[in-house]
């Protein structure tokens, strides 16, 4: 297996504890020795908090844990290297909750045109209020 | 000699995890001045949105006794994470304890779906139906490029925990189970013992799942866990052919004498306990102990009883609080019930 940081040379695993449990890293020496020196990101600004939950790098890297969604936007940079490693991969491509919910107004408002061609006040209300909450949904919980 | 495929790979769980985009993960909600103010809000929103689609019974972490959180955890319902955080956390049980939701455990959402039997899509179907419905109560963290946000990167991406429970008594005796250990890292999939991450192996059970969470689809998640779990089954069944022919008379005397305390004994502590309903399970396996019932109604009932067993579960049977000698005495007792009403024939 190769290294999943560099991707050139032979990996070796690694067993990495914290408070979140125990990892495996599949690094080879060079890149262990610099992902946990923390070189394998941007060191300088170990100390900048995330702006929503006050959550700081270094605490990230003690715990393993981040403070709120808004952490991976603050840190994100930072924490490419570390998904990398943890993960093998950056990208997801699985379920998604803005898609499913994107598809399913379009096909609310493709009935809601038949329901108000035939008329039907009470199907047209019920969509109407389904639509009503996909719109909150998608926009982010502001009316 | 009848071994089906299910006599290895025992039951299924998916669990998935999911965060609000407009609270603070739990572990840092808890240390926020208006923490149980916000986890009351979540809570009644997300109970409110399940049970107008079906019956869940809602579980305030923080009024349970510590006894009936035990009995929960013991019945894989809740986590120690979630007892951790009893301040702010709740779950949300339903009636067959086939789903929980637990919810500010280490992510805001933990949702599992447990069945007896080897069927991955099928709790997929279930869990993802469930979390269709939570999704509809707050707006979840969520990221085009990471996915569902999770508080470990270790879960990032689909938030999906696909696992196995597999019974592999000649994999493990024989010495093997490193070899798959080091063959599943390699398919990016992990073995842990019976109770998750960091247990050790009871009664030769063992937990299959993916540790990768990002960069593949759900689908291929359970595709990747359903293709390691089958060629997991047939090793294992190669394994007890030959550990049944080699075995011999003493293979033969180790799964009788599992039969003869467990029908007998006065006084029975929980590991011992656990370690012969694993031989017994085995000469059931080898045709050793003979039953008329179908192989599976009988495994899964030993499965089950070892659950109820367990020392919070005793208890909770019992209607009082036993000392640990008062338990084993229980448990000694139901199981020779057990073991009659089975109608084993030797």
């Amino acid at each position: 297996m190769l290294c999943a940081m560099c991707g050139n040379d032979q990996a070796r695993v690694y067993t990495r504890r914290t408070e979140s449990g125990e990892t495996k890293l599949y690094l080879c020496p060079d890149c262990y020795r610099r992902f946990m020196s923390g070189k394998a990101s941007d060191t300088k600004n170990v100390r900048r908090a995330c702006p929503s939950c006050g959550t700081t790098l270094d605490e990230f890297r003690k715990t393993g844990y981040l403070g709120c969604a808004d952490c991976y936007s603050a840190f994100r940079e930072e924490l490419i290297p570390t998904i990398r490693v943890l993960q093998g991969r950056l990208y997801h491509t699985g379920k998604d909750p803005v898609r499913a919910l994107g598809d399913e107004q379009a096909e609310l408002e493709e009935e809601l045109a038949d329901a108000q061609k035939t008329g039907d006040k009470f199907l047209e209300q019920r969509i109407r209020y389904r639509l009503s909450v996909i719109h909150r949904l998608l926009s982010g919980g502001d009316e | 000699m009848n071994i089906s495929y299910e006599s290895v790979a025992v039951s299924s769980r998916i669990r998935l995890a999911r965060n609000f985009r407009d609270y603070p993960f739990p572990d840092r909600l808890i240390k926020s001045p208006h923490a149980r103010e916000q986890a009351s809000e979540m809570v009644r929103t997300i109970n409110a949105e399940l049970n107008a689609v079906e019956e869940f019974e809602l579980y305030d972490v923080g009024t349970l006794t510590e006894a009936r959180a035990t009995y929960l955890v013991e019945r894989n319902l809740i986590s120690r994470d979630l007892i951790r955080h009893s301040a702010i956390s709740a779950a949300l049980i339903s009636p067959d304890e086939s789903i929980s939701v637990m919810i500010n455990e280490e992510d805001h959402i933990r949702e599992q779906y447990f069945m007896r039997g080897y069927d991955l899509n099928k709790a997929y179907e279930r869990i993802t139906g469930i979390d269709d419905v939570i999704s509809e109560s707050l707006p979840f963290a969520f990221d085009r490029e990471f996915g569902y946000l999770t508080a470990c990167p270790t879960n990032l991406g689909t938030g999906m925990r696909a696992s196995v429970m597999m019974f592999l008594p000649a994999v493990s005796r024989r010495g093997l189970m490193k070899r798959i250990a080091t063959e599943l890292h390699r398919l990016g999939l992990t073995v842990r013992g019976t109770s998750g991450e960091g247990s050790g192996a009871e009664g030769d059970l063992f937990q299959i799942s993916n540790e990768v969470t990002l960069g593949l689809t759900e689908t291929e998640i359970l595709s990747a866990v359903e293709k390691a779990v089958e060629l997991i089954v047939q090793f294992e069944l190669r394994e007890r052919a030959r550990m049944r022919a080699e075995g011999g008379i003493q293979l033969r005397d180790k799964t009788m004498r599992a039969y003869g305390i467990l029908s007998n004994c006065c006084l029975l502590g929980m590991k011992e306990f656990i370690e012969l309903t694993a031989d017994l399970k085995l000469g059931i396996l080898f045709g050793y102990l003979g039953t008329d019932r179908a192989e599976e109604e009988v495994l899964a009932e030993v499965d089950e009883h070892i659950v109820a067993m367990r020392p919070a579960n005793i208890d909770r049977l019992n209607g009082a609080a036993l000392s640990e000698e008062e338990q084993n005495a229980y448990r000694a007792e139901q199981t020779n019930r057990v073991m009659r009403r089975m109608e084993i024939v030797v």
